[in-house]
């Protein structure tokens, strides 16, 4: 489709329920009441001319051009900032105003750059548009005075640029960093004619500004431009994506020249992110055309031996033929699969379908494993459905917010500048974090209460609020009575009163003042609709589950689930984790969360596949890896995961790997994990093929192709290739008719089709016969498991403790810049923000050690040791330090442990003991990496073709 | 070969961890719904080839594994699970082995 | 003559932290830095931010506002000569061209020797004494070319 130019009202769109009626130019129109006169009159079809409104930014009326006449009214206000009235009658256009505003103009052009024709905004610029528009012929100031036409360039962005001569000071870029973004990076130094935007008097790279790209959507000329706009010229045409990379799930045009991405513009119709975006999705898109691309499928018999580049069919024929012979030396269940979090849903249903109907076993599993699989075991225990109960747009009615655990403004950026909105307009704050994160203190952002608690120590915590909640009579009993189990709660109510659980007995295991957690509790039991939301820091734990279950268990009890405002809210990581999680990923479980012992739905499959199944569950990451260092499993088909950097015990891993016979990769990379592969299959990303992605709403939006995949085929299309080799016929011409054989199979997704999805944008699961539009808010009126269920929470120190050997506790997490395993981002400019993990240590803990900032370290668990810069930090608190995972390199993962969570073995990655000293070696894990990253990898030169 | 009793004894020791973590969580439960809960859980989770393990380890009487697990594995079941809910097929009721 | 002490980003602190927990303490809390310390460095931008919870480009923002907050120190005397409309309709802005061209500077600049810092300013409310300035706070009215000259040698001697 051409370009698509989204309706700016000029001032927000009001929503209410009561209305107003004005006449414009002689025509009535009504409007919700809040609405400003210049969108009413873009609702009427007039565009009253403008400069400084944009409807993503609240009035500001400082340029002056949209002047109209009221009736009745004295002068010519500014129509942006009237809200309009029941019986106005307004004037958009007489030789007044349009000399006022031919004045204006004037003024604006007498200061600026003449260079239309080779400017980088020529032909989508504001300006021009506007000084068209009001029929700007000369400009009687001359152009010989006092000037900016000489300012700098700020190149220091690496992705857009900064030029002053061109700006008008419209402040747009100043307010869409405070309203839209929140983190107030720019602001307009000196006054009259000397005002300038500048980011805190240093350029854009050195300043407080996180590259999420707001001001330069916002700004009306050429001042703030993609670097890429300015290299390529203006798209042509552009198609609506997802992004690909956490589960916020934003909205994107993919504006195109051809089939050249020129930029990535954030869909104001995006209802996960509402025309924001982050510095990732925004800009970090090149990856996908990097020179590490692989394109070509490779073989070889032994890791040692060089990569041979091979036709897509010899590659086919090599696994299928090895995954045939291993099942028929070493047993059906001696092979398996891993799906990706990253690709789409068709392609990850397809990957189990294969693995089920053509491997014949249950081996499936995902990276849901290592991150949230805890949510989805405590959410389905407590409420029915293991997913998140809102959409993100429930955080505008939230009274109090409670994040446990996880680090928004990092993790999950454009969620996080909604909630941030929400935080300034009054909401309270309370954070659960050992860290001190950004929520607690950030510009304009104060945490009420942040409970700084020790690593491992979540479940005291849950119990302590609990404790307050029901000793201090706040549980919503009507709400308990109408929609739990009674008996359920009773045993548990009984269970938390006990004193042991209370603040003050906790206080040393949790680490945080009793004054100040009792205090916590009450205020979200309390302050109005409380809306919770965590992250691994609660999955990532021993007892991840039965946390996720504690935190239910207090919504439940204050009545803070079944509405907009509240709810559990897990801020799911990847940008389809969970839909590969609905896509039945699991080892024990079917698309749709249906048990492999379930026979109705197991003979559904059989009947539809044409096989027989595996009535029982199979094996999951971890237990795949003890049975290949036991010797019993040997193959696996891993799909977009590189489970040699993201997972833990990274020596358990590479073993388990290294004792397989025949690991096949499908990437778009050379990874971590290919290292110790035999089949290389090209992958494609986002931008290379159709399908769909879930966000952490359960949010189903589509991925639609703008490039030919580099390696020929779609990831969905290369799996058909394997089924195919393998016996299990797949067919599909277009993935719309996978995901009509996932509707058609599966209750929760009934209604979903890529029609459904042209028609709606996007749809939140369920979306069947009994909600045809899909469902924003989950348990409205009735939880999904029926009465809600109140489990015992009882707490258990984790085993991993710090001690005399090791005596701080390691906490891992993510930040803005690099994402995950870095795979994507690292090969792309977010390095300059981020170019190496390094160890943030608290300074008591650092001079106890004589470590200095910037020092080498030697890090060291009872897994392994590595040598990692460290970083003074305050943010820290003494006997708690803390790393990153994006880059290979670093290996921080050598470091994590084998503890699980007990219900899902989701990995304890959030508590490893550790030790701290100075040293001026790389360890030998890192010596090795070095020696195999060259060994492992490399490619045979390429021979003239044969034929 | 000593290799392989090693193996065997830390795949054991892996087994009796995951299935003691288990009998912390259902411990705050009573007798009959504890055992369930673990049994359950196993049943829902773990390959046939892994319960059938665990089993013999507490037919065997293990010293490493809680009593819970013990009684998991070996007596019978008259209740459900107090995580029912992830019990969708026959058999998340069915008696161990 | 005011006399200001050396800057000191400790001392400064412990004045930004004397005004925390007012309602718009940023004012006062520039200006009490400039009374003491004779201009604001920018070491204490960062400081401010985190003491009101704002971010460094606001802080940047609402000094810059101000000419009258400086961002270095000002010449031994301070001369701010009254641009307004009253006097400007007595020669002020003949007699500030002469003064500018005497003391070899531009608006805001300081004197080579260190001893002048011209500013504007517009209105001080003496209008029936216009042209007007202020010689470091003290009001001088019914200026001519003689006044400035001996203004001027005063400030140098």
């Amino acid at each position: 489709m051409p370009l698509i130019q989204e309706l700016d009202t000029g001032t927000p769109i009001r929503v209410s329920d009561e209305t107003v009626t004005l006449t414009i130019d002689g025509n009535q129109v009504t409007v919700p009441k809040g609405t400003s006169v210049m969108a009413a009159s873009v609702t009427m079809g007039t565009k009253i001319p403008r400069l400084c409104a944009t409807d993503s930014l609240e009035a500001y009326g400082s340029c002056r051009l949209c002047l109209v006449e009221i009736e009745g009214r004295r002068g010519t206000p500014a129509s942006c900032t009237t809200p309009a009235d029941n019986g106005m009658v307004v004037h958009t256009q007489n030789e007044r105003l349009a000399k006022l505003r031919k004045g204006v103009m004037e003024l604006y052009i007498s200061d600026h750059p003449l260079d239309c024709l080779t400017c980088s905004a020529n032909g989508d610029c504001e300006l021009q548009d506007t000084a068209g528009q009001v029929g700007l012929r000369d400009v009687r100031y001359g152009y010989d005075g006092e000037k900016h036409k000489q300012a700098p360039i700020d190149d220091s962005n690496p992705y857009f640029s900064f030029e002053s001569s061109k700006c008008i000071v419209c402040s747009r870029c100043v307010r869409a960093c405070e309203e839209v973004q929140g983190t107030f990076a720019l602001t307009i130094e000196g006054r009259g004619f000397q005002s300038k935007v500048s980011p805190s008097g240093t350029d854009f790279f050195g300043s407080e500004c996180v590259s999420c790209g707001a001001c330069v959507q916002a700004c009306p000329t050429a001042t703030l431009n993609e670097k890429m706009v300015i290299q390529m010229g203006h798209p042509e045409h552009a198609v609506v994506t997802t992004c690909a990379y956490c589960g916020v799930g934003c909205s994107f045009k993919a504006e195109m020249q051809g089939d050249k991405v020129v930029r990535m513009v954030p869909s104001k119709d995006g209802k996960a992110n509402d025309g924001h975006s982050c510095v990732k999705g925004r800009f970090a898109w090149n990856y996908a055309t990097h020179k590490d691309r692989m394109t070509k499928p490779m073989i070889r018999a032994a890791i040692t031996d060089e990569w041979r580049e091979v036709s897509w069919d010899e590659a086919i024929a090599y696994a299928a033929s090895e995954f045939k012979r291993l099942q028929a030396k070493y047993g059906t269940d001696s092979i398996g699969g891993i799906t990706s979090s990253r690709c789409t849903n068709e392609e990850t249903y397809l990957v189990q379908k294969l693995i089920r109907g053509a491997f014949g076993n249950n081996n499936v599993d995902t990276c849901a494993r290592v991150c949230h699989s805890p949510t989805g075991y405590g959410l389905g225990a407590t409420l029915g459905t293991s997913a998140g109960t809102q959409e993100f747009a429930s955080v505008e009615e939230a009274d109090v917010i409670l994040v446990i655990g996880a680090n928004p403004t990092d993790g999950h950026p454009v969620f996080a500048s909604r909630m941030k909105k929400r935080l300034r307009e009054g909401a309270r704050l309370i954070v659960a974090d050992p860290r001190k994160i950004d929520l607690v203190k950030s510009p304009h952002i104060r945490a009420d209460y942040h409970l700084p608690l020790k690593p491992g120590s979540n479940v005291a915590l849950i119990n302590a609020f609990a404790h307050v909640i029901v000793t201090e009579g706040l549980v919503n009993e009507a709400y308990v009575r109408e929609r739990c189990d009674l008996n359920d709660f009773e045993a548990w109510a009984r269970f938390v009163a006990d004193v042991r659980h209370s603040p003050e007995q906790q206080e040393g295991v949790i680490g945080a003042p009793a004054a100040d957690v009792r205090a916590a509790a009450r205020l979200y039991a309390t302050g109005g609709k409380g809306a919770i939301f965590y992250g691994l820091g609660v999955t990532e734990h021993s007892q991840g589950s039965t946390m996720v279950m504690g935190m239910a268990n207090i919504a439940m009890a204050t009545g803070n689930i079944g509405g907009i405002g509240m709810g559990v809210n897990p801020l799911r990581g990847q940008n389809n984790v969970q839909g590969s999680c609905d896509m039945g990923s699991f080892p024990h479980e079917y698309p749709g969360y249906r048990h492999v012992s379930d026979d109705a739905t197991r003979e559904m499959y059989e009947a539809l596949w044409g096989v027989s199944l595996q009535r029982t569950p199979g094996l999951r990451i971890p237990n795949m890896l003890d049975e290949a260092v036991e010797g019993t499993f040997k193959g696996l088909y891993v799909q977009g995961e590189d489970i040699a950097q993201s997972d833990p015990d990274t020596h358990h891993v590479t073993s388990g790997l290294r004792a397989m016979e025949c690991v096949v990769v499908q990437d778009i990379f050379l990874n971590e994990t290919a290292k110790y592969a035999h089949v290389f299959l090209p992958g494609s990303s986002f931008l290379e093929k159709d399908g769909t992605f879930t966000n952490a709403e359960r949010r189903i939006s589509r991925v639609r192709k703008v490039m030919a995949p580099l390696g020929i085929y779609a990831d969905w299309e290369a799996t058909m290739l394997l089924s195919n080799a393998l016996g299990l016929p797949m067919t599909y011409t277009h993935p719309s008719q996978i995901m009509d054989e996932i509707a058609a199979t599966t209750p929760s997704f009934k209604g979903v089709s890529y029609e459904t999805l042209e028609r709606l944008g996007s749809v939140q699961w369920p979306c069947n016969d009994d909600a045809p539009e899909g469902t924003p808010t989950m348990h409205v009126g009735h939880f999904v498991i029926g009465k809600g269920k109140f489990m015992i929470t009882e707490f258990q120190a984790t085993e991993e403790r710090a001690g005399p050997r090791f005596p701080l506790i390691l906490t891992t997490g993510r930040i803005l810049s690099q994402y995950n395993v870095g795979a994507q981002t690292r090969r792309t400019s977010n390095s300059m923000w981020h170019e190496e993990d390094v160890l943030e240590i608290h300074p008591f803990d650092a001079e106890l050690r004589g470590v200095k900032d910037g020092d080498l370290v030697a890090l060291e668990s009872r897994s392994g040791d590595i040598a990692i810069k460290a970083r003074i930090s305050e943010r820290m608190q003494p006997g708690v330090v803390y790393t990153t995972f994006h880059h290979a390199k670093t290996g921080a993962n050598v470091i994590t442990t084998d503890y699980t969570d007990w219900a899902t073995n989701c990995p304890e990655y959030k508590v490893t003991a550790v030790q701290v000293r100075k040293t001026n070696r790389m360890s030998d894990w890192q010596a090795r990496f070095f020696e195999e990253d060259v060994a492992l990898t490399r490619v045979a030169p390429k021979m003239e073709a044969a034929e | 070969m000593s290799d392989h009793g090693d193996l065997v004894a830390k795949k054991a020791a892996k087994l009796a961890m995951m299935a003691n973590q288990m009998a912390q969580f259902f411990g705050s439960y009573p007798h009959d719904q504890a055992i369930a809960g673990i049994s359950g859980h196993i049943v829902k989770f773990w390959t046939p080839k892994m319960h059938a393990l665990l089993i013999a380890q507490a037919e065997r009487g293990d010293p490493a594994l809680h009593p819970l697990v013990v009684d998991a594995m070996l007596m019978p079941k008259h209740v459900e699970s107090p995580t029912k809910n992830h019990a969708t097929g026959d058999l998340a009721h069915a008696d161990a082995g | 003559m005011p006399s200001y002490d050396a800057w000191n980003t400790g001392e400064a602190t412990q004045i930004v932290a004397s005004f925390a927990g007012r309602d718009g303490a940023a004012l006062p809390m520039l200006h009490a830095l400039q009374e003491r310390f004779g201009f604001i460095d920018k070491a204490i931008v960062p400081v401010m931010a985190e003491a009101l919870n704002l971010s460094r480009a606001e802080i940047h923002g609402t000094i810059t506002f101000y000419h009258d907050f400086r961002d270095h120190l000002p010449g031994r005397h301070t001369v701010k000569l009254c641009r307004a409309e009253a006097c400007q309709s007595r020669g002020a802005v003949a007699l500030h061209r002469q003064m500018m061209e005497k003391l070899g500077v531009d608006w805001h600049g300081t004197t080579v020797d260190g001893a002048i810092t011209l500013q504007p300013v517009f209105c001080l409310g003496l209008c029936a004494n216009a042209p007007a300035a202020l010689v470091d706070d003290e009001p001088v009215g019914n200026l001519d070319s003689s006044a400035i000259d001996a203004m001027i040698a005063e400030a140098r001697a």
